[in-house]
């Protein structure tokens, strides 16, 4: 009995081994990924203007370091902020997916599933840019007191591959947005509570803007 | 079927001599309990046949049961027969129905009676809800003395109806040969192939049209110059035209091909085959005036070697090559020359002391080149090699089943870019055991365990940005199985399994997406005959999926839970009257984590996002009137509720609720003296209803109702 259970013992002690439970037998152990190694990014919600910086940032960090948590940040959550984020979508992009159902709500954390999508599928650095846009009219900014202010933005996301003299830049997203901030009582900061996303005037035909790309992440 | 047994009396003398030997085909029987798990209720005897020893038969093959069994019913031969019948014509199993299909046509191996006629028509009408099929066809044979001829006409019509308009595809077909038998192994003929394809999808850029006819003549001959070698060696040659959407070819074709079986004692079998195909034609686009001249060529090369297949220590060899080069026209009237190609090699050393005590290693070798589809000059390849160790050391009532494997490839894609590509190289390996103890003869306990990890890393072809990124994935899981069987009236089993997987991108760049997954599954199942026609069936299941994101934070995490639960009544009310009740349920909460504390980082509760419930009840009510007509009636009711979680409350996300209803008949008629219908035809009845939910309140969509006729009939008339 004794001898069985040794030889039982044996076959075990083998196997964990071989597996790499234990030892040093690297043959079925996956290899060490690169850590991310960049430092936290401070979040700034002090301004509207701040919070989409601070946006372009988290999304740019691609979760290399805290990224995601400051891009959702900048996003209102109703129990903190007592106001709940909605995006909306052009209605070219919403013909183009006619399997969203157009009376769900594009809500907080669908927009998460946004982020993690795009980390996923595109693997190269990323640059965003915030600039303004004329042509989405008056702005209503923070400067008059006010808790809630309203501005228009065009914003370009591109994707960088390569470095130096030979990178090149392949867009992501590109499009415009009304965007209706509400700054957060108990937070003090400034939080995104609607985003009316669209293209731009002069956008083409096959200009892809991150309404699209949120649709792209539903079945 | 008559044509086939009739095709199996004259095929058997070719190797009845051969069915003493362990040939590729033969079965080995085992002795040890370990089927034990074998779900035999599966299995219906619904064509005559019977499944008896199929899950050690099955093993014994190195093939999966259900895929013997589909052979078995497809060609509707017992698996003895169908055993006897691949041992006969010295193939695997699954070669057995191509193998008797081709031999249709052989002049040579018809040595029946010496003036015959024989004339069949075949109509098969398959209807669905929105496409149907019409194929009508003819086979003509004749024998008259030395003279033999065959003719099979086919015409199949495809009807899709889709966005109101429908679409038709036809396709017709002609073969005719005739052949002059001088000797037993020599005959000359002639043949004539007319084939016809039209797409007529409206508005698609793929629609196409393509004639092919083909006229030969060709010789066959057939030799044994030594006792245990046989050879055949056929020729033919002839026209070619090819008029079609994509391209206009005229010319000459000719094709050898030959086969070379050696049998030498019990020890050595050795089947070896090759055919060379080549064309010579003028070729052009379609609409030019311009011809070029093509060549097309193809050859391959297969063969299998069996030593000591039947002795304690045998050797298999399998090997085959395979290459082709066709010219078609390209653009500016350039001839643009599409090259692929396969080879590959497969060698298993067995020793074996019986069927419960063997060790196996296996080598394979594999390559392949293809065009790409987008620029065919340019040749996509890949490269595999790799090994597996497995073996099986059984005693008294334990077994231990193991196997080991590593198998290296490298694929190379130069043009996916405009000035470049990539190549990938792969690295998979993978061990796995299971141990199974008969503990009694009611008690059956299996533990299994295995790990695996496959690696991709990547290089650059020439100029390419897109690199894939480098990854690994690990996975390993452990089983525990465990079996009470105490009589036939009733069966309990219980499954646990764990199972860890690593998703690992390599990059700094892309780890964000690196995740581990840790899954629990644990299921019970039982069967109870309840009366001596009732018996009752139930599994249980328990799922739960941890995944963590290694680089994310812990809101990151997800976890999936799945609780479902499957019944089955059997009633056999009377014995041509039977009652299937099943029942299903499924409640499938999933969700993320978020920290106690909103500004912290300190612990997570699990937050529930989401969850579906989804049950149905279907019934199926089966009346067997006589051996010609069966009636059936399945009326199905089917409900599903989706809800979301949004800050703590449950609110209603999606209901929707179908019923279909199905009755029809099961045909076996039979029409005269040489006809016969047989087939299914039914009518559905499906009703949809689904309520969308908006911030808790409901909008109801539109319900949908429809009905149509489905199933398949096939007319034969013999004469």
């Amino acid at each position: 009995m004794v001898r069985r259970l040794r030889g039982c013992a044996w076959v075990l002690a083998v196997w964990l081994s071989a597996t790499g439970a234990f030892g040093t037998c690297n043959f079925f152990k996956p290899a060490v990924p690169e850590l991310p190694n960049r430092a936290p990014i401070i979040g700034d919600y002090s301004t509207p203007t701040a919070t989409l910086q601070t946006l372009a940032r988290g999304l740019v960090d691609k979760n290399g370091s805290n990224g995601q948590e400051v891009y959702m940040g900048a996003l209102a959550e109703s129990t903190q902020d007592l106001r709940a984020f909605h995006a909306f979508f052009d209605l070219r992009d919403l013909n183009q997916r006619p399997t969203w159902d157009r009376n769900r709500d594009w809500n907080r954390d669908l927009e998460s599933v946004l982020y993690s999508d795009l980390v996923r599928k595109y693997s190269h650095p990323y640059e965003m840019t915030w600039g303004p846009y004329e042509p989405g009219g008056d702005e209503r900014s923070e400067g008059d007191g006010s808790r809630d202010s309203t501005l228009h933005r065009r914003y370009t996301v591109v994707q960088v591959i390569g470095t130096g003299s030979t990178a090149t830049r392949s867009p992501l997203a590109v499009g415009a947005a009304d965007l209706y901030f509400v700054k957060s009582a108990a937070l003090n900061r400034w939080v995104i509570v609607r985003w009316q996303d669209y293209r731009a005037i002069d956008a083409g035909a096959d200009t892809v803007t991150l309404g699209r790309r949120r649709l792209e992440t539903q079945p | 079927m008559t044509r086939l047994r009739r095709l199996l009396f004259l095929l058997l003398p070719l190797g009845l001599g051969l069915g003493s030997a362990a040939l590729p085909g033969r079965a080995q029987q085992s002795t040890q309990g370990r089927f034990a798990f074998a779900d035999t209720t599966l299995l219906r005897d619904t064509l005559g046949l019977s499944f008896e020893g199929l899950f050690p038969l099955a093993d014994s093959l190195g093939m999966t049961p259900d895929s013997l069994r589909a052979l078995s019913i497809r060609y509707r031969y017992a698996l003895g027969r169908l055993l006897t019948l691949a041992d006969s014509l010295g193939v695997v199993v699954d070669s057995v129905g191509p193998v008797l299909r081709r031999e249709r046509f052989n002049p040579l191996a018809a040595a029946g009676a010496r003036n015959s006629r024989s004339f069949a028509y075949n109509s098969t009408y398959d209807i669905g809800r929105n496409s149907s099929t019409w194929v009508n066809g003819s086979d003509y044979s004749l024998v008259a003395g030395s003279i033999i001829v065959n003719s099979n006409t086919s015409i199949q019509i495809d009807r899709r109806r889709a966005g109101g308009i429908t679409n038709l595809d036809q396709t017709q077909a002609l073969a005719t040969r005739a052949d002059w038998k001088f000797s037993n192994n020599f005959s000359l003929g002639g043949s004539a192939n007319l084939d016809r394809t039209d797409n007529r999808t409206r508005g698609a850029i793929y629609n196409q049209s393509i004639n092919n006819s083909l006229f030969q003549v060709s010789a066959r001959s057939r030799q044994q110059p030594a006792r245990g070698l046989n050879s055949e060696l056929n020729l033919s040659g002839g026209l070619l035209k090819v008029s079609g959407s994509t391209q206009e070819k005229s010319g000459l074709s000719g094709d050898v091909n030959g086969r070379v079986r050696y049998l030498r004692g019990s020890w050595l079998v050795n089947d070896l085959g090759g055919q060379l195909t080549g064309n010579l034609a003028r070729t052009g686009s379609p609409g030019s005036l311009e011809r070029s001249n093509t060549r097309d060529l193809s050859n391959s090369v297969r063969g299998t070697m069996g030593l000591f297949t039947s002795a304690p220590v045998g050797l298999n060899l399998n090997y085959n090559l395979q290459n082709s080069r066709v010219e078609i026209p390209a653009e500016l009237n350039a001839i643009q020359q599409v090259r692929t190609g396969r080879n590959g090699l497969d060698a298993t050393l067995r020793l074996r002391i019986d069927n419960d005590r063997y060790l196996s290693f296996a080598e394979r070798l594999n390559s392949s080149r293809q065009a790409n589809a987008s620029v065919p000059s340019s040749q996509n390849t890949s490269n595999d090699q790799g090994f597996t160790l497995s073996g099986r050391y059984g005693i008294r009532a334990l077994s231990l089943d193991a196997s080991f494997g590593r198998l290296l490839g490298t694929s190379k894609y130069p043009f996916r870019g405009q000035n470049g590509g990539y190549g990938e190289d792969r690295d998979n390996r993978n061990v796995d055991a299971t141990l199974t103890w008969t503990l009694s003869r009611f008690i059956n306990a299996k533990a299994a365990g295995g790990v695996s990890l496959s690696r991709s890393r990547y290089f650059v072809l020439g100029n390419y940005p897109n690199l894939p990124v480098p990854r690994d994935s690990y996975r390993q899981y452990y089983r525990l199985e465990g079996r009470y069987s105490p009589s036939p009236k009733v069966g309990s089993g219980v499954r646990l399994e764990v199972n860890r997987t690593l998703q690992v991108n390599l990059p700094a760049a892309s780890t964000a997406a690196n995740s581990e997954s840790r899954g629990y599954r644990a299921a019970w199942d039982w069967n109870y005959r309840l009366l001596s026609g009732l018996t009752a069936t139930q599994t249980n299941q328990i799922n739960a999926d941890y995944t963590y994101y290694t680089f994310l934070p812990a809101s990151s995490d997800r976890l999936s839970l799945d609780y479902y639960t499957h019944t089955v009544l059997n009633a056999v009310i009377l014995p041509s009257l039977q009652l299937d009740v099943t029942h299903d349920y499924r409640y499938q909460p999933s969700g993320g984590y978020a920290p106690i504390d909103p500004l912290g980082e300190g612990p997570s509760y699990f937050s529930q996002a989401d969850d579906g419930r989804s049950s149905s009840l279907k019934a199926n009510l089966r009346y067997r009137a006589s051996s010609a007509l069966s009636l059936n009636v399945s009326p199905e009711y089917t409900a599903s509720d989706r809800h979301s979680v949004s800050e703590g409350v449950v609110v209603p996300q999606r209901t929707s609720r179908t019923l279909i209803f199905t009755g029809g008949a099961s045909l076996n008629f039979t029409l005269g003296e040489h006809g016969q219908l047989t087939g299914d035809i039914g009518r559905r009845f499906q009703a949809d209803g689904t309520t969308e939910y908006q911030s808790g309140a409901p909008r109801p969509r539109p319900s949908s109702e429809y009905d149509f006729w489905t199933g398949s009939l096939r007319l034969s008339w013999g004469l």
